[in-house]
């Protein structure tokens, strides 16, 4: 009997992206940078196009049939992401530039307004600048406190350590769901419970998350979540904020302007209704009606799909780059369990930067550098770090021609006898 | 100025113009055609570079830029500009090294006077766009500004 050999995810949408199809440096592209920003399918592309070809106005505002059509599709899109993390309503979505808005508009609307001195932000050693930075001004103004949960000897989030930091002045846990650097997956569902039952509310970072996971905020049962559509097949300048209603409601406006009013006097306004009294200012509209087209795109290929693909890359990547004896590689094993499918590493005696610009010479692209997560890397005693990152476009064939133009940059440093 | 370089401002630097320390390094890159080699020479660079003063790496001769950690030193020696550096990368440290034997004797005004897009002609994939990831530009304006500041010491006398 003659085995049918089953196409991969990859096989199947890679012409679905057609900026994969070209060589950098006379060599197939090899796009393994994802952590930092994805790769954009012909639906996206196209759905921006026809929006400025046919649609374009500007929303919320006119009686005429483009801003009609355009303020449809714009508010459809709010439905879209909802049922795709599992909102109850779309008045809980609310668009922001990217993730760090949406941060930021949580730190100073509700963290600004609700912290005072003495009371704890507990976040983690592996958090992005983004939820990082954000809270340190809030602790500044406020007088609050971080403490930060440590990583167990997987290089993961330490639960029980997490626990021991939980008291009764905890009034905030700001965790990432999945580290862009460790690529470890936290237990956010856990670590939400604790925080309730400990009277804080908690935030979860999704932008390494979203992208490869099937997520629901209700399961998770989080009280904010962020993500940045530009991760997961959307345009630059869209992500969004989810935030249980009865918080949003209570939370005051972030920007004032434009969109986010009921009414304006010479001397005072009145707030808008949820989720537009955090929208002031016209907003990306075209980016969040690409973002719809991304959503689509994922939902039809399958949350599942995607994760389950990535759970096999992740291994292979993992398998090939154990081979090599003079890396480090930091975050879970992924024998250990499931983990991200990127890659941070070093290699003995070679720094990042060297690392990444030897390996674009063969048209491979990753990522070099701290990551925004500065902290972390002070932590493992590292000024930076190299990293692969992928996505269900990625083969294993590309994981290949990875693995062989580190190990052929390896040579190439530690080869002392090249004559010029 | 000359014509050509008002019409073609890139053609400024050709190698023709530029000083010929420089010029000679431009001129050893370009003997390659493959670009790996081209690494290998900057690498060559970085390895003969000779070592910085300890002493030199400080927070005042950081160049900023996220990659990797450079340093860079000036002394002004009978008029002429003298730079030690360094850096944590090897491919910088090449780039440092670089720039450090074809600079090194020259005056501060020859420093100033110098654009960097003469790195284009070397083939080496440099980009000149200032950004703070910017490595090569950043090396290149840190050297410039330590020259401008013994211009104006020049100019206005010491102290």
């Amino acid at each position: 009997m003659v085995a049918l050999q089953i196409p991969s995810l990859a096989a199947t949408v890679r012409q679905d992206f057609p900026i994969l199809n070209q060589e950098i440096n006379g060599h197939p592209l090899v796009y393994l940078d994802n952590a930092a920003t994805s790769q954009k399918p012909r639906a996206v592309l196209e759905k921006l196009m026809h929006y400025y070809e046919n649609d374009n106005a500007n929303v919320h505002r006119g009686a005429h049939q483009l801003s009609v059509r355009a303020t449809d599709a714009y508010e459809a899109v709010r439905n879209k992401v909802a049922k795709f993390i599992n909102a109850r309503s779309p008045r809980e979505i609310v668009y922001t530039r990217n993730a760090t808005e949406a941060i930021n508009l949580v730190a100073y609307s509700w963290g600004m307004n609700n912290l005072k001195a003495g009371d704890e932000i507990i976040t983690t050693v592996m958090e992005h600048h983004s939820n990082l930075v954000p809270w340190q001004m809030v602790a500044a103004k406020t007088g609050a406190v971080l403490k930060f949960v440590q990583l167990d000897e997987q290089e993961s989030f330490d639960l029980e350590h997490f626990k021991t930091l939980l008291s009764e002045k905890t009034k905030l846990v700001t965790v990432v769901h999945i580290s862009n650097t460790l690529g470890c997956v936290n237990p956010a569902e856990e670590i939400a419970q604790l925080a309730h039952q400990a009277g804080a509310k908690v935030l979860v970072d999704a932008c390494q998350s979203a992208p490869h996971y099937p997520l629901d905020v209700q399961l998770i049962d989080c009280d904010w979540l962020v993500a940045s559509g530009h991760k997961m097949c959307a345009p630059t300048g869209i992500g969004f904020l989810y935030g249980k209603e009865e918080i949003l409601e209570a939370m005051p406006p972030f920007f004032g302007g434009g969109e986010m009013i009921a009414e304006v006097f010479f001397d005072h306004f009145t707030t808008g209704e949820l989720p537009h009294k955090f929208e002031a200012g016209t907003p990306a509209i075209a980016e969040a009606i690409a973002l719809g087209a991304a959503v689509d795109y994922l939902t039809d290929l399958g949350m599942e799909n995607i994760h389950n693909y990535e759970v096999e890359l992740t291994h292979y990547l993992w398998q090939g780059l154990g081979q090599i004896p003079q890396l480090r590689l930091y975050g879970p094993n992924p024998k250990h369990g499931d983990r991200a499918a990127l890659a941070s590493f070093n290699v003995a005696g070679l720094h990042a930067s060297d690392v990444a610009t030897m390996v674009d010479q063969d048209g491979i692209a990753i990522r070099s550098g701290h990551h925004c997560t500065q902290p972390l890397h002070r932590l493992f005693d590292a000024s930076g770090s190299a990293r692969a990152s992928l996505y269900f476009y990625n083969t294993k064939e590309e994981i290949d021609l990875f693995l062989q133009s580190l190990q052929a940059t390896i040579r190439f440093f530690s080869d002392d006898d090249f004559t010029v | 100025m000359n014509r050509l370089s008002i019409i073609f401002p890139n053609l400024v630097m050709a190698n023709a113009t530029l000083p010929p320390n420089l010029a000679k390094i431009v001129e050893r890159f370009q003997r390659h055609t493959d670009p790996k080699k081209r690494y290998e020479q900057l690498l060559w660079y970085g390895k003969k570079l000779e070592p910085m003063m300890e002493e030199g790496k400080i927070a005042a001769n950081k160049v900023q830029g996220c990659v990797s950690q450079v340093y860079i030193t000036a002394d002004l020696e009978d008029g002429k500009v003298m730079y030690q550096g360094d850096s944590d990368a090897q491919l910088v440290k090449g780039l440092v090294a670089l720039l450090i034997q074809g600079l090194n004797g020259l005056t501060p005004t020859e420093i100033v006077e110098l654009t960097p897009d003469f790195i284009e002609a070397t083939g080496l994939q440099v980009s000149l766009t200032p950004s703070r990831a910017n490595g090569f530009y950043n090396i290149f304006k840190m050297m410039q500004t330590k020259a401008i500041a013994f211009q104006l010491g020049q100019s206005y006398g010491e102290g």
